[in-house]
Order: C-alpha cells, then structure tokens, then sequence
C-alpha cells in the first residue's frame, strides 16, 4: 500500500515525518474499510436462500402471489441490479442511515444503538478479567518454565483453551443457575430494571464463560514470549553484568515479552466488540452478538449489513489503534529516529 | 596481582570442557585467551563469573585482590549479586544485539549505576569509551555496531570493577572499528581478561597470551617475547594461519579441526594435527613448563622453530577469457521512505582461473555487486555478462538457465546447509534442480566432494555432524556439482576458525586453476586478499577506489581509503 503514501525526505526528524507517518497508516486503513465494506455487502447475498423465503410464515410467503413478491422486491431494493444495490449501501454507510430491519421493523442504526452498550458492558468486563489474570499466570507461568518448572500449568492450560464456549456455557447454567441457584442465566437486567446488582449479577455467568475460554491462549501467548525473551541475548546480557532477577524480570523481561500480547488483545478487542454471538445467544444477552444471529437466521440483509459493519469499523479500529499504540511501547518501530 | 586461578576444570556431563587450566592477571594487565572455537576459552571466562549453566560442575581455586575491596574466594562464592557488575564487570560476547532494546543509553547507564553503587555520571562513562551526550540519549538500534560496543564496554565500567572480562568483543566490527575496540580495552588501565579467536588482532593490545587447545593450557606467553624464542607449535601455527597484507609473508593454514570433548586423543591433543609430532607426543600428556618469559606444554618445544605449515598457493600467473563482465554497474534500493544507492557506476571482469578479491567494509556494496552477478538482483543500470549471455536481459528460463552456470558459496557454513538432509543430498541438489540424469550423479558429487577437499566418508553425514571447515566445504562441492563457469564466494571464510580460513583459500585456488573457474571472493578482510586472490578491487559508499593486482595493492595503494584498510589489518 505503499503507493498512497507520500514519500517523506531522507531527513524525516520531527513533527513532519510523524504526521506523514499517521496519515499513511490512516490512509491505508481507509482502503481496508472500503474492501472490508464491499465483503460486507456481497457476503450476506452469497448465502443460500434471500429475505423473501423468509418473510413471514412459510404459509404465508406461500400465499404470496408473483406479483406481490415483485412488489416486496422492489419496496426494498432487491430487485435492483447488484451495483445499484451497492451504491445504495455505501450511501448509506456515509450517511449512517442503514435501512430498516427486515424482521422487526426497528431502524438498523436504533437495533445497533440498543445493543451496543450491552455488548461493550459485557465483552469489556470479561476483556478486563481474561487479560489481567492470562497476563499475570502468563507471566509466572513463563518464570517457572525457566527454573525447570510449570509442565502441568501447561497442560492445564491447553486443555481450558480446548473448552468450547456453549458447552462450557451450559455446564455453568445447569450448576450454577438452575442446580444451586446463585446466578441469573437469562437477560441482563432482573425485573427490577436496571440496577446495578441486577446488572452486575447477570454478567457473572457470561463473563466467566468469556474469561475461562479466552484466558487459555493469552497466558499461552505470554508464557512462550517470556521465555523468548528470558533468552534472548539483552536479558542474558543484563543478568551478565549483574543486574538482580527481580529487577531483569520487571525491567528487561515484562515490557518487551507483553508487546506481542499488546497486540493480540487489541485484535481481540476488535472481535468481541461486536459482540459475543455465542455467549450472548446462549444467555439471551441483548448485545449485538445476539442480534447478529438473529439476523443471519432470518435473511435480515439491512439488519446483518449493519451488524457486519460494526464488526469490520471494530476491527479495523483496533488494529489501527495497535499499530499507532506500538510504537510508544517499543522505540524500535518509531520513526524518525534514525542515527 | 588482581585474579589468580589454579586448577579450574569446567565439565559438562562427561565432557571435561577446561581441563585443570591456571592463570593470572596482574594489576592493569590486558591478558588474551585465545584458541580455536571449542578450545573451552569462553567456559573458562563464564566460570569466572559464575556465568555457567547449572549443568557445568567447576572446581578449582581463585582468589580475586584489590587494594579497595577485601579478597574474594572465587571458589566458594555462592551468590554472584554484588560481585558480577561490581567487582568483574563483564562485556559479554555479541554486544551488537545485546544492548536492552527499549531503554535509551543513558537509562542503562543510569541503572547500572544504581544497581552498583557507582558514583560517575553516565556522559563521563560514555566519554571514557570515546562517545559524545549525543549517544546518551539514543536507543540501542540507532547506534552502529562500534557505538554498541563502546556502550557495553561503558555499561561494564559503571560498577567500576577491579577486573574486566571481555568474550569476543570485536565480532561483528570490521578490521578498523575492531582495532579501536581492541585500543580502547587496552587503555583504559584496568586488569582485563580477552577471550578471542583472533591472536593476531589482538597482538597490538595485550600484554600476555594464554593460548588454549583442547580445554588446556598449550602456551602462556608475554607479547614481547612471541617473535622470538621457542614456542608451542599451535601458537606458532594460529599465528602463520592470519593472512598478513605483506605478499612476501606466506599464509599457512593448520590441517584438521579441534577435537570434539567426547573423543579426546591421548597424550599431546593438538599431537594429530600438528607437523612436528613424535611418538612421545601421541602417548604422554605434555606438562606446562618454563621456556624463556612463558610457559609451553610440548615435548617437542626444543624442534618446534620452524613448524612448517601447509602454505596457500599463489595464482599461477595466467588468466584466460573474461567470464564475467560486469559493466556500468549502478544499483538503487527503495523502500518507503528513503532511497540508497548500493552501487554507482562499477566495472568488473573476471577471467577464467582468476580469482578476484572483492573488498569493502560493511556498506560498501560489495554484497550487493555479488548478489547482481548472480542474478538475484537485477541492476537498476548496467549489464552483466556471463560468457556469451547476458544476464540482466534474462527473465524466466533463460534467467535460470543462466543461473545455472555460476556456483555460490554462503557466508554462513550453520545455516546455509539444510540440517535434514545429508551431505550426499545436499551436493546433489543443483543436479536434481538443473535436471541432470540421475546416473550421471555419482561421478559428479564424488568429482566435485575430492575437489573440495572431502572425503568420500562424509556423504552419509549430517551437516550437524561436522565441524565449521568441513560444512563450507560441503558448501563448495554443493558449489561446483555442477560444472559452474563462475563461483561467487560471499565472505565465505569469515565465519571459520583463523586456523581453517587458509585452507579454504587453497581449495579455491586448486578449483580455479584445474577447474579454470572465475571466482568472485567477497571479504572484508584485506590480508585474506591479498593473500589468495589475483586482483582486488577495493568497494566504498558503492563504488570502486582501487582496482589492480595483489602485490600492487600490498606493497604501494594508490588511494588513502587502501591504506587505510591496510593498516588495520596489518600484524
């Protein structure tokens, strides 16, 4: 993508290589959200089967005369050749007006807006818990590993990382939820309305789904990089010249082994942002994960578009915001700085 | 005196790595262990600062003095915090990748400091090892490979230790920064342990060799005394097997390799390998004693004057038709935001049976003119010829076609050579690429693994069952398997013991004359050169200052930058 960028001068000191550097990089996630965008509207239209098989009852579709289905078809654009279709769509990208949805008449914008905050609650909580304890176990795990010890944490690791999500979700409704009753399995808020024990009582069993299945590959992640860099030839150098182990590890260990991980959390981030789809299906949680099923189950093509888009702007942005937060964590990437 | 060690012995399992070795530093001392890699020399300097896995077992006495700090039983140390840093500051081995990749100069200074009780200031450290406030505030990635250097040396002084250890600290610079390095240790009036593999680079700066082979002590020598008397026939041979930039020094090179820790020879170790073994020699271990100001181990120290070494032959005099022509070379890279040019207007030609030199210090494009003539890149101008054809007009088959007909030899004998696959394999493989009949195989890897200098034993081997020397050589069968008219060799002895450089050479040598091969030898060390090659041409900022024959360039260099590089690498 280097074409959309304009060449700096060899002496690139400063503010003015700093900021071609941010519009480039700005510049080239513009082009990803375009392709992101276009996968975004063909995608839904390559699945089996369109909206009009879907609308209402089957007996009711079946009564539908042809004439009343052209009628349906062109009220919502799907008879529209495909670039008209598509010209439409990234209209309404710009302009945020993304139709309304097909299966419950709410305007896509309104069932985003609805569902986001619930989502952001959840998937941020459950974000907080699985990176600081995979990051803190990651990281004694990998201290262990290097005095010899830890084989069995490794073991147990893998195995929490193979769990599936809806099992695992299962297993904590059958215990928790209906054997001993401790925690609500169903929706987010009790009949109460929103309080915040009711709030928080319900995210218990969702986010320790979330937790449990997503600790496994950070503390996985963490551990293999804190022994790269245990290794590696700066950190062997530093104990060479006497530098205590407490201070190597807080010093020259944590801060270049948690810059690989800096990354993947930001990605995954960007993922769960859109929602959780198993985890908020199984516990009828009003996020976006939840709508975004239901809008594949019924063919909703505004309503999946727009979900999809939340998804791609939450992904590109994440990785945008990791690129740009990486180089403050690492010197190497900055630029600018060559002697 | 500051450190005096008596019987140190470092095993590994079985394997006895240092075997009963003693040494002293005196006050400001500057004391080099030298040998081949494998000699145990870098064993022997972890050992002293506690630095050995928990799987070496050391014994042995040492005793650490100053006139600041109470002595220090370096036997019974338990708990190295206070002394590694403090009192033996250590410039570890590799200081080119081994600064902290994330804190600025001045914050590793500082933390040094701190962890050490130093009382200096960080720009006076820096300023004792020759750098500047600028360097202070810079990461480790924007300095060179020299600045790097300094600051770890800079980083060793902080805790201002009674004794300095230094492994290997000039790989990676080139023959000048090396000897500023080198100059700079020396200067700085601290006892100071080298370890090395370069003998020679080091004769200008220390003042005593403790020379090792075999995981024992074979010479311990004061510099003043190494041109004259008696003394070890290895320490003779490490010496004559440094290419010297005066043509009417003959280079030799030491046959054979170190023997591996598990399969030691009895008697003498160095007895296989070296000229002027006897029976004695083969059967009774040799014990260190007095001869003149040092100490050798060898029965034979009494007829060792005149060793004898295998010397490299010179070119015989003829060169037939250009092979390469390389004309109006000039090469671009481009990347995002900078353009730098490589190569700017470079001729070059090579006949058959000639070997030319190619030399240049890092960046000077000398790898970059190798990589053109093999086709790998193409030249943002210019053309090359290789006999008739021309290379950069070729795409596609007639490129690989071409491509065909020029062998290359790696830099790097550990990791050019697939380490699944056996050498028979491995010799074949530019057959089985360029479609050549099976049955023709045979002759062809036996042909060219004898032109190399191998034997025929080898081909069921593992590249990791064989030493350094042997797997370049393995390289230069893989080379000349099939039939090539040019051989490009990239530096291809630099990763090699001193002591085996010179037989590389004379295998290069042998293959071009039987051969009549055009060889290209990329190097960055001048003596090499003018030692093994016809011509040299002489790269800077990627173009040619000098160009012309080999006893030319030694004995009159027309342009500074020459000479310059000449006196860095003149012992």
């Amino acid at each position: 993508m280097s074409a959309i960028q304009t060449s700096a001068p060899d002496t690139s000191l400063g503010r003015p290589g700093r900021v071609t550097y941010l519009g480039g990089r700005v510049a080239e996630y513009v082009v990803v959200l375009f392709v992101a965008v276009t996968l975004n509207f063909l995608l839904p239209r390559a699945l089996p089967g369109g909206p009009l098989k879907l609308f209402g009852s089957p007996e009711a579709l079946a009564r539908l005369t042809a004439e009343e289905r052209a009628q349906i078809a062109t009220e919502y654009g799907f008879g529209d050749p495909v670039h008209v279709q598509f010209f439409a769509y990234l209209r309404s990208v710009v302009t945020l007006d993304l139709g309304t949805s097909l299966s419950d008449g709410r305007t896509v914008t309104e069932a985003i807006g609805e569902a986001l905050p619930w989502t952001l609650l959840l998937v941020g909580t459950s974000i907080v818990c699985t990176t600081l304890i995979g990051i803190a176990l990651g990281v004694i795990g990998g201290l262990r590993r290097s005095e010899g010890k830890g084989a069995g944490t490794l073991i147990g690791a893998i195995v929490v990382d193979s769990i599936p999500q809806f099992w695992l979700a299962m297993v904590l409704i059958v215990w928790f939820g209906v054997k001993w009753q401790v925690a609500p399995t169903f929706g987010a808020t009790g009949p109460d309305g929103v309080t915040v024990t009711g709030l928080a009582q319900h995210l218990v069993l969702p986010v320790a789904t979330l937790t449990i299945t997503g600790i496994g590959y950070i503390f996985l992640y963490t551990r293999s990089s804190m022994l790269n860099v245990l290794t590696s030839e700066p950190v062997q150098h530093a104990h060479a010249r006497g530098i205590p182990r407490g201070r190597l590890v807080r010093r020259h260990v944590l801060r270049p082994a948690l810059l690989p991980v800096h990354t993947l959390i930001m990605l995954d981030i960007g993922f769960l942002a859109a929602g959780a789809i198993v985890v908020e299906t199984v516990f009828a949680y009003p996020g976006l994960g939840r709508l975004t099923f239901g809008a594949i189950a019924a063919r909703d093509y505004p309503l999946m578009q727009g979900t999809f888009l939340v998804l791609t702007l939450m992904v590109v942005l994440m990785n945008l915001l990791a690129d740009l937060t990486y180089p403050l964590l690492d010197p190497r990437t900055r630029t600018g700085g060559e002697s | 005196m500051t450190l005096s060690v008596q019987d140190i012995t470092v095993r590994y399992g079985g394997k006895v790595a240092v075997d009963h070795v003693d040494l002293e530093v005196a006050d400001g001392e500057v004391v080099a262990v030298v040998g081949e890699s494998g000699c145990g020399k870098t064993s022997l300097a972890r050992a002293l600062a506690g630095l050995l896995p928990g799987s070496a077992e050391v014994s042995g006495r040492g005793v650490l003095r100053s006139d600041r700090h109470p002595d220090l039983d370096l036997g019974a140390v338990e708990d190295w915090r206070g002394i590694r840093g403090r009192r033996i500051g250590i410039v570890p081995q590799g200081a080119m990748s081994g600064l902290s990749p994330i804190h600025r100069v001045e914050a590793q200074l500082r933390e040094m400091l701190t962890v050490h009780d130093g009382t200096a200031e960080p720009g006076d450290l820096l300023e004792r090892v020759g750098l500047t406030a600028r360097e202070l505030h810079s990461y480790s990635h924007q300095l060179s490979g020299g600045q790097r250097q300094r600051v770890a040396i800079a980083l060793a002084l902080a805790g201002d230790p009674d004794l300095l250890i230094a492994d290997e600290p000039t790989t990676g610079l080139d023959a000048v920064m090396q000897g500023k390095v080198l100059g700079l240790i020396a200067s700085l009036g601290i006892s100071t342990l080298i370890v090395s593999h370069d003998m020679a680079g080091l004769l200008p700066y220390a003042d005593r060799f403790a020379v090792m082979y075999a995981g024992r002590l074979a010479e311990v020598v004061p510099v003043t005394s190494l041109h004259q008397g008696r003394h070890h026939p290895y320490t003779a041979g490490l010496l004559a097997a440094t290419p010297s930039t005066d043509r009417t020094v003959t280079w030799a090179s030491i046959s054979g390799s170190a023997p591996p820790l598990d399969d030691l020879p009895e008697g003498c170790r160095f007895a296989p390998r070296c000229p002027v073994a006897a029976d004695e020699c083969r059967t009774t271990v040799p014990d260190l004693r007095v001869v003149g100001d040092g100490a050798v181990a060898c029965h034979r120290v009494e007829v060792a004057t005149d060793v004898g070494y295998p010397a490299v032959p010179r070119a015989a005099g003829t060169c037939g038709d250009p092979v390469l022509t390389m004309s109006g070379i000039q090469h671009t890279y481009r990347s995002r935001s900078r353009t730098t040019t490589a190569l700017n207007g470079v001729d070059l030609t090579v006949g058959r049976g000639e070997i030319i030199g190619l030399v240049g210090e890092s960046g000077s494009g000398k790898s970059t003119l190798a990589r053109i003539a093999l086709g790998l890149i193409r030249p943002s101008q210019g053309a090359v010829t290789l006999g008739k054809d021309e290379v950069t007009g070729s795409r596609g088959r007639r490129l690989r076609a071409v491509q065909r007909r020029v062998g290359f030899i790696h830099q790097d004998p550990y990791d050019s050579l697939h380490p699944g696959m056996k050498v028979a394999a491995l010799i074949a493989e530019p057959l089985v690429i360029a479609k050549v009949p099976r049955g023709e195989h045979d002759g062809k890897i036996r042909s060219a693994l004898a032109a190399a200098g191998l034997p025929e034993s080898l081909l069921g081997r593992y590249p990791g069952q064989l030493s350094g020397g042997q797997r370049q050589r393995v390289s230069i069968a893989r080379a000349l398997v099939n039939d090539p008219e040019l051989l490009v060799a990239d530096e291809a002895s630099s990763m090699l013991d001193v002591s085996t450089r010179g037989g590389i050479a004379t295998t290069l040598r042998s293959v071009a004359t039987e051969r009549g091969l055009a060889v290209v030898f990329v190097t960055h060390d001048m003596g090499e050169a003018i030692q093994s090659c016809d011509r040299i041409v002489v790269l800077r900022h990627g173009r040619v200052v000098e160009a012309g024959a080999c006893g030319t360039i030694s004995s009159s260099p027309e342009h500074e930058y020459t000479a310059q590089l000449l006196a860095a690498s003149h012992h």
